[in-house]
């Protein structure tokens, strides 16, 4: 994990794992209360897409849940639910991806990186809604490198992409979003 | 004498704290001679601290859990069925003391009827809910098969119960009959676990 850890441990945490391991529902709905926030929060600001946003954390618990056996208790819940969570999002994005490769010529791929919608130069705004308004690729490593805390060669093994690369989009993020947010 | 164009990539290697010393000790010397490239460092530094001071949790618009517990239950875990809750708990066994009795009764004495507050309350009546497990766990083999396959039904109508009163608070968030309504439904379920701890066990006992 990077810089900082994503959330500090629960106390309850290792009991309420135990239990939901052995089936106890209730008790994985107490773990999905304590971390739904992080996992929302991430997917939101990944995809800039409230309503993927929400289908993705249900996934990330669903997820979590099939896979609850594989959780060893070496590192914290949420920093494994969190984990998860990344690569729920990265998995959707790949599948939207090949899905988009099939009906989309690729002639542009740089068009495909474009932002929704241009940054207004001159218009003050909130962090976040610059933040949405990123190219995808730029909007990933941002969020992970400077929210999340993750270090670029995490981030190069979490995305698949290039240590350079990921470095190369934290910069353009970086001067994007000072250009949107003067 | 470095050039600015040369900075634009150093800068954010030089705030990342990834610069070799010498080559951090050539964007120093830049930036004292460079008001553009001082205020560029500011703007970046405000950057990643407004990135940094970000809330780290935010809350959907609606409750997700329903969705997630529907297709928790469809979508078992591969190569696991799902399992009585008797046949759940796990073979460790704790002793059932008084301060569980203490702890349900304190629970509900607080009176956190309020909105915001139930989740909290619903941590609570875990940690007891949890505890009186153990504690059936401990004398599970003593109980008649007829008994815990009353307790499994009834905790089947509790849970439904339940979700039906969450999907109601969050159409109406703020209505404090429907949190009471919760907390007496989670207080039935806790009667119904000190209920079988407090059965008398079978003449003979477990085999």
């Amino acid at each position: 994990m990077g810089r900082r850890t994503p959330v500090d441990n629960q106390p309850d945490d290792a009991f309420l794992v135990a239990r939901a391991r052995a089936g106890d529902v209730a008790a994985f709905e107490q773990l999905y209360r304590q971390n739904v926030g992080r996992a929302y929060a991430l997917c939101l600001r990944m995809t800039a897409d409230a309503a993927l946003a929400e289908e993705l954390t249900q996934e990330v618990f669903v997820r979590a849940w099939q896979q609850l056996k594989t959780f060893r208790g070496n590192s914290a819940f949420a920093t494994w639910l969190h984990r998860i969570a990344v690569n729920v999002v990265l998995s959707e994005r790949r599948t939207r991806s090949r899905r988009a490769a099939r009906i989309t010529p690729m002639r542009d791929v740089a068009a495909l990186d474009a932002p929704a919608a241009p940054l207004s130069p001159g218009v003050r705004m909130d962090i976040e809604e610059a933040l949405a308004r990123l190219p995808e690729g730029a909007r990933t490593v941002f969020v992970l490198h400077d929210v999340e805390g993750y270090r670029h060669n995490e981030i190069a093994a979490m995305t698949g992409i290039a240590v350079g690369t990921s470095k190369a989009q934290l910069h353009r993020a970086r001067r994007l979003l000072r250009e949107a947010l003067r | 004498m470095s050039t600015c164009n040369e900075m634009q990539g150093r800068l954010n290697d030089y705030v990342d704290r990834t610069l070799s010393k010498a080559e951090a000790q050539r964007v120093e010397a830049h930036l004292e001679s460079c008001p553009a490239c001082r205020r560029a460092e500011g703007e970046l530094r405000a950057l990643i601290d407004a990135a940094g001071g970000l809330p780290k949790a935010l809350m959907p618009q609606r409750d997700l859990w329903p969705g997630v517990a529907g297709r928790i239950q469809r979508e078992p875990r591969s190569g696991t069925a799902r399992r009585p809750f008797t046949q759940t708990i796990p073979r460790r066994v704790l002793p059932f003391a008084a301060a569980v009795a203490v702890t349900v009764a304190a629970l509900y004495a607080s009176a956190v009827w309020r909105t915001p507050a139930y989740v909290k309350a619903e941590a609570h009546y875990m940690r007891t809910r949890a505890q009186l497990l153990a504690a059936i766990e401990a004398r599970g083999e003593r109980l008649l098969p007829g008994t815990l396959q009353s307790v499994e039904a009834n905790l089947r109508v509790i849970d439904d119960a339940v979700q039906e009163i969450r999907a109601a608070i969050q159409d109406d968030p703020d209505n404090p009959r429907l949190v009471r309504m919760l907390m007496a439904t989670r207080h039935k379920e806790l009667d119904l676990l000190v209920g079988v701890i407090r059965t008398p066990q079978p003449i003979g006992g477990a085999p």
